[in-house]
């Protein structure tokens, strides 16, 4: 970090102040997964169309409330900053939210397929099944943190990118060797992303106080 | 001082930099609004460490140079100040890291 151009510095350190600091974003994230986690409980008690209703509505609401929390919470202790949006800002922000879109639906690919025993083909012989393109999910998920982890200089992304990789691996193989209804192996990723987010909300919250201007 | 005129191109660059850019305080603040469209004082005095005093006075400066702008306004019920960094102030910071990079380069 020390030999690194200052600009960069402060400009790593800006997105890090307005984007992670707060641990706002962990939590989202991590609800976000917990949800994908009982996605296959939910849709049995729902039936597969309305569940993905429930999903978006989940999804809607968390990116919601986690954008009134910043704006009530948050930006009155760190400060208000209006972003500059320079094309280079918009490039990798285009490229984020298109990868994020593009990984969330390679995940629900993956958790939506049918499970093999104790699901409703339980009767069925289960056919040998190749996991490539889970594999390929992995691969997506720890490219994508490891990008962000990389560009905003915020290393606990890279342990998300395999955390989240691996849970919704273990989920989708637990689905279809054991049969299990509930991705317990993305679950735990999830928790611990939320952990970390209280964590980080936490020492925020002590860190920065509320004050008036000139305080 | 005679010698002024045969200084190799670094040394005449030293000898011009923006004595308003080139004070540490200021130029963090510099560089930090560089990066925005604009942020207020709360954000600044998290981001530099420096006390609500001392940013007030560098940010009177700066404005002063005509490097940055200052925005009294309020967020609900609560005064907010708002900084941004004025076209001029980005050229300033510009002409100020080319210097720099002229001075220090010793390849």
């Amino acid at each position: 970090m020390s030999g690194q151009n200052p600009f960069k510095q402060v400009e790593q350190r800006t997105i890090q102040m307005i984007n992670f600091e707060d641990g706002l974003w962990d939590l989202m994230l991590g609800l976000i997964f917990m949800a994908l986690a009982v996605y296959p409980l939910t849709r049995e008690w729902l039936g597969p169309e309305w569940n993905l209703v429930l999903f978006l509505v989940v999804l809607g609401v968390v990116i919601f409330v986690q954008q009134l929390v910043r704006r009530r919470v948050s930006s009155p202790r760190i400060g208000y900053v209006v972003p500059r949006r320079t094309p280079k800002m918009r490039l990798v922000l285009v490229v984020l939210v298109l990868m994020v879109a593009a990984t969330l639906v390679l995940v629900l690919v993956t958790l939506l397929q049918p499970a093999g025993q104790g699901s409703s083909f339980e009767s069925l012989p289960v056919k040998p099944r190749s996991y490539t393109v889970e594999y390929v999910v992995v691969l997506a998920l720890v490219a994508l943190f490891s990008m962000m982890a990389y560009l905003f200089k915020v290393p606990r992304l890279y342990l998300y990118g395999w955390l989240i990789g691996l849970g919704n691996l273990g989920s989708v193989i637990m689905s279809h060797q054991a049969g299990w209804t509930f991705n317990l192996p993305l679950a735990i990723a999830a928790g611990i992303i939320l952990a970390v987010g209280i964590v980080l909300l936490a020492d925020f919250l002590r860190r920065y106080p509320r004050h008036q201007e000139g305080l | 001082m005679g010698a002024e005129t045969s200084n190799p191109e670094p040394l005449r660059d030293l000898a011009d930099l923006d004595r308003v850019v080139h004070e540490p305080a200021r130029l963090m603040l510099m560089m930090f609004l560089y990066n925005v469209k604009e942020a207020d004082f709360t954000f600044l005095v998290n981001a530099t460490r420096l006390t609500w005093g001392n940013l007030s006075s560098h940010l009177s400066k700066l404005e002063e140079a005509g490097y940055v702008e200052i925005e009294k306004g309020y967020v609900g019920k609560k005064p907010n100040t708002m900084a941004r960094l004025t076209d001029a102030g980005r050229e300033a910071l510009d002409r100020y890291r080319r210097a720099m990079k002229n001075v220090l380069n010793d390849g």
